[in-house]
């Protein structure tokens, strides 16, 4: 669940009132404010495991294509609402890329991201296989070479490992 | 985080070769990963996974290789293959987990040598007001004399220790049920690693040639990591509750049973450094509950038989260790009369021993008849074993439901009896000026674990206490319409005059529905669980979806069924906690609150009844500092996130929080927040000592309990040192948090822009998660979620049924 979502916009909106004026005082709110910098990193270190691409991989493959357009939209939106967040964030915390203030996490989740993308690519096909097989041999079209049991078992592992290798996101 | 401050460069020096030997173990961890690999798989499938891993780009993002060649090259691969390859990327996860780990353990050991030499030269005199080095937040070393530097009142700190409670509750979680084989493994390869760093470390710098010490445990890794290759990471069975339960006390086993002496022992010599005048607190003054297998909630499998069996499970855990360390105590005290002076307490002790174990008298009497210690140990040892075999007997299915026993002198009725005896070694001890270590930590343990190892708390939705309740109404007829149909207003009035008689509502013969005599059972379960294992056992009872104040009444009334409230003198021996979780529960919570405390009973029960002098309800509950006057509140981050994303989810929880707080003053009534944090950040989680921090200033007054989800049990808890170091961070953040608020939540201005940015952002996050009608269809085929319902990985169904909510 992209529990991000929304607080670019919610900055967007306020900054607009008075760019300059407003930026500062967030800025002062995060070098000040307890409360403040919790929120924002937090929201950081979110945003820095995110990838839209990988997300756009899911939907193509996953998603029924009679379902392409009305789910493209979708992650449209949720793009565009990342990227503004991204942006404002990054004037808050005044880094140049997310996770600055936190080498060592940043190092770590980089290194990750590598192995997570096959490993997401993996999930995506093995997750395919199971919902193809859950639907034809409803169907019963055709015998599978394996079990349901297989497939699940493949899923489970993908699952696990992805959970592994984000720590404490998800 | 802290740009500011640069370290020190010695301190850089350490921190920048320790990050170097990091890197290099990693890549020495991924070289073995790979000859694995090659030998277990063959060559072609490790040259595909090197291909797939080859296809981001430096950012870590999807960049360099055409998107369409992967997914080819993926479909290619056969199922086997595919599972292979999603293994190996698994295990590769796992052990750059443990070598995170290892090395963050190793440069804490590092930072906080570095910072006690330094000290004692340059009198720590580097930091600004605001400013923290990186090396030293978040430690008691720091933190007492910054209090001293900011001139705080040691009264004020005192009376801060004194009521210092800080509670982490273990919580189980689906995907983190690892099979201790698998966890032997990764234990075992931290050692490895350690060896490695043993030889290396000083001898040589790193890239030069490498011994045959080194390449020996090279070797060693190697196979380590075929062997865990060749096994099952998964249990092949739905894991039961009590596999659950058993997951969650092995840190208690491995780490915690030690660590937290330690904790107490670290805070004592700091506070003593700072301000010697001052006492420190409790030594459970940090400790640990369980939900595993108390908490019910939409878990139909944790029933009352299962919440007996886990109590007994916990004390058969920690009846063992005491064993072993008594064991090794008659090692360490062989004092003999010749030599030593003994107090006669001992020599009366012994005496009444050997009355009621004759059998020890005579096998041991002669052997040690110049060595009082050893003798008594073994009268020690002995009852402790038959509180263990008792322990075996009671902990069957359904034995809670047996009469209770009467006592009986060959066996510990309960941990302070264990303590006595402990208690009187140590008087004689030091009255002839011996002071032994490991008596002295075995003394701190059963102060802090008892024989109850880990509180457990009850969970239960408050739909199931109103139906049973109803059913019981409808069943005596006593009621005009169906309790159901009643307001919250008249169910309060009827709750409250049921509430002043001791007149019973429920038939011994119970004619009703399952769940309805299940809910009932749960409360006679509670109230033999205190009567067996003492009031400290459990307490707190969660009451999920709380929305009206007869919720709490509703758990009062059936606690009183079983004999946990008195109505005459107005007692009552469980804390009733309502758990306000969506955005629309914590803004009505403070309200609730309000009509609770105003109704003089409730009010009275949580000042230990009606007359609350010395009777009955005061502090001698072992294990726990019954405080009256004290109310404790969960509030969930989970669903408030789901429902208004993250950031007005947040605000939502901590406006509460100080509403709850305006509330709760006039009636002199303390607070104990609950923090039900998520594991990951989406629903709550993230680094604890910053969250503390940020939480409003007079909310917490030393009292804090937070949820530890199962997910990062195993990051937080399976070093010593790491566990240990994360404990004292939350312990500093609680006390700096509660002396040295910052203040910038009372500024008004500040507050409106929030509350503006919560509106818009929650309004945004809204727009897409539910008015956006494709959403749900998105979100159920694009993630795993259908899948994840369907595994057979926790003894919980996966989604809670919860009606329309995500």
């Amino acid at each position: 669940m992209p529990a991000w979502y929304g607080v670019g916009t919610a900055l967007q909106e306020f900054f607009e009132e008075a760019p300059e004026e407003n930026l500062e005082l967030m800025q002062y709110f995060y070098s000040k404010w307890p409360f403040f910098r919790m929120v924002i990193s937090k929201v950081e270190m979110t945003l820095s495991k995110v990838d839209l691409q990988m997300a756009n991989h899911y939907v193509h493959e996953l998603g029924d294509p009679a379902d392409h357009p009305r789910f493209e939209r979708l992650l449209d939106r949720i793009t565009e609402e990342f990227n503004l967040t991204k942006k404002l964030v990054l004037q808050i915390t005044g880094n140049e890329t997310l996770l600055d203030g936190d080498r060592p996490l940043q190092r770590s989740v980089q290194l990750r991201n590598g192995t997570i993308i096959p490993l997401g690519f993996l999930q995506v096909s093995l997750l395919k296989r199971l919902r193809q097989y859950t639907r034809e041999t409803q169907a019963s079209i055709v015998h599978f070479r394996y079990s349901k049991e297989e497939l699940l078992r493949g899923a489970l592992l993908t699952i696990n490992g992805i959970a592994a290798g984000m720590r404490n996101t998800g | 985080m802290n740009q500011v401050m640069h370290p020190p460069s010695a301190e850089a020096e350490i921190l920048s070769s320790s990050q170097s030997l990091l890197r290099h173990r990693l890549t020495l961890v991924e070289d073995i990963w790979q000859t694995v690999l090659k030998k277990e798989c063959g060559p072609t499938l490790v040259a595909h996974l090197n291909q797939l891993r080859a296809s981001r780009s430096d950012e870590g993002r999807i960049a360099n290789f055409p998107l369409a060649d992967i997914s080819h090259l993926i479909e290619s691969l056969s199922l086997e293959d595919a599972i292979r390859a999603a293994r190996a990327f698994a295990l590769y996860f796992q052990l750059i987990n443990s070598i995170e780990q290892h090395y963050e353990q190793r440069e804490q050991q590092l930072s906080r040598r570095m910072v006690s030499s330094n000290d004692t030269n340059t009198n720590g005199h580097s930091s600004t007001q605001s400013e923290i080095p990186p090396t030293q937040a978040g430690t008691f070393d720091w933190l007492f004399p910054h209090l001293k530097r900011q001139n705080m009142p040691p009264q004020t700190i005192q009376r801060l220790l004194n009521q210092l409670d800080i509670r982490l509750v273990f919580t189980a979680h689906p995907t983190e049920i690892v099979r201790h084989t698998i966890r032997n493994k990764q234990r075992r390869i931290a050692g490895i690693l350690r060896e490695l760093d043993r030889t290396k470390e000083g001898i040589q710098p790193l890239d030069a040639a490498e011994s045959w010490e080194v390449e020996d445990i090279k070797q060693q890794l190697t196979e380590e990591i075929r062997l865990w290759w060749r096994t099952d990471e998964l249990h092949q069975f739905k894991p039961q509750v009590i596999d659950e339960v058993d997951y969650a006390l092995h840190y208690f086993e491995e780490v915690l049973f030690d660590t937290l002496p330690d904790l107490s022992i670290r805070l004592q010599q700091a506070l003593k450094s700072s301000f010697p005048r001052l006492n420190s607190p409790s030594k459970d003054f940090c400790n640990f509950g369980s939900w595993v297998g108390g908490d019910r909630d939409g878990n139909p499998s944790v029933t009352p038989d299962v919440t007996w069996k886990t109590a007994c499970y916990q004390r058969g855990l920690v009846l063992q260790r005491y064993i072993h360390s008594v064991d090794a105590l008659s090692d360490v005290l062989s004092l003999s009369l010749h030599w030593s002076n003994v107090l006669p307490d001992i020599l009366d002790s012994l005496e009444q021993e050997q009355n009621i174990f004759p059998d020890i008298y005579e096998t041991l009497a002669i052997r040690y008849r110049q060595e009082p210690y050893r003798l008594k140990l073994a009268y020690i040892k002995r009852r402790l074993e038959n509180t263990l075999d008792r322990n075996r007997r009671l902990s069957e299915m359904a034995a809670w439901q047996n009469k209770v026993e009467d006592a009986d002198t060959r066996v510990y009725a309960s941990g302070e009896a264990f303590l006595a005896d402990l208690m009187l070694l140590r008087d004689s001890l030091v009255q002839t000026d011996i002071h032994c270590a490991a008596l002295d930590k075995l003394i701190c343990q059963v102060e802090i674990f008892g024989f109850i190892l880990t509180r457990l708390d009850f969970r239960q939705e408050s739909t199931l206490h109103s139906d049973a309740i109803a059913e019981i109404a409808d069943y005596l007829g006593v009621l005009p319409k169906p309790y159901n149909k009643l307001t919250d207003a008249e169910k309060v009035t009827w709750l409250v005059e049921e509430l002043k008689t001791r007149r019973p509502l429920i038939p011994k013969e119970m004619d009703f529905s399952e769940r309805a005599i299940e809910t009932i059972q749960t409360f006679q379960v509670l109230r033999r669980l205190q009567q067996e294992f003492g009031v400290g056992i459990c307490q707190t009872y969660i009451i999920s979806m709380t929305d009206e104040a007869s919720d709490v009444l509703e758990v009062l009334l059936l606690a009183q069924e079983a004999g946990l409230y008195d109505p005459v003198t107005g007692t009552t021996t469980i804390r009733i906690a309502p758990l306000f979780e969506t955005v629309d529960d914590l803004r009505n919570a403070p309200e609730i609150m309000q009509g609770l405390f105003e109704i003089p009973l409730y009010r009275a029960c949580l000042a230990g009844g009606y007359e609350p002098s010395n009777e009955g309800n005061t502090d001698e509950v072992f294990g726990d500092r019954l405080s009256p006057d004290l109310q404790e509140i969960m509030l969930g981050y989970s669903d408030s996130n789901k429902d208004s994303g993250f950031l007005s989810s947040n605000w939502e929880v901590h406006k509460a929080q100080k509403n709850l707080q305006q509330v709760a003053d006039p009636f002199g009534i303390d607070l104990r927040i609950f923090h039900g944090r998520g594991g990951s950040v989406g629903r709550g989680g993230g680094p604890a000592y910053a969250a503390i921090l940020a939480q409003p200033p007079h909310t917490i007054n030393g009292r804090i309990k937070i949820t530890e989800q199962g997910e990062v049990l195993a990051s937080k808890y399976s070093l010593p040192d790491l566990a240990l170091y994360h404990l004292e961070s939350i312990s500093t953040a609680v006390i700096q948090s509660s002396l040295l608020g910052s203040g910038f939540d009372d500024i008004q201005p500040w507050n409106r822009i929030m509350e503006k940015l919560s509106q818009r952002s929650r309004a945004a996050y809204r727009s897409l998660v539910y008015e956006e009608p494709d959403f749900l269809d998105f979100f159920m085929s694009v993630t795993p979620l259908p899948e994840i319902s369907q595994l057979q990985i926790s003894s919980r169904p996966a989604r809670r049924k919860k009606g329309k909510r995500i």
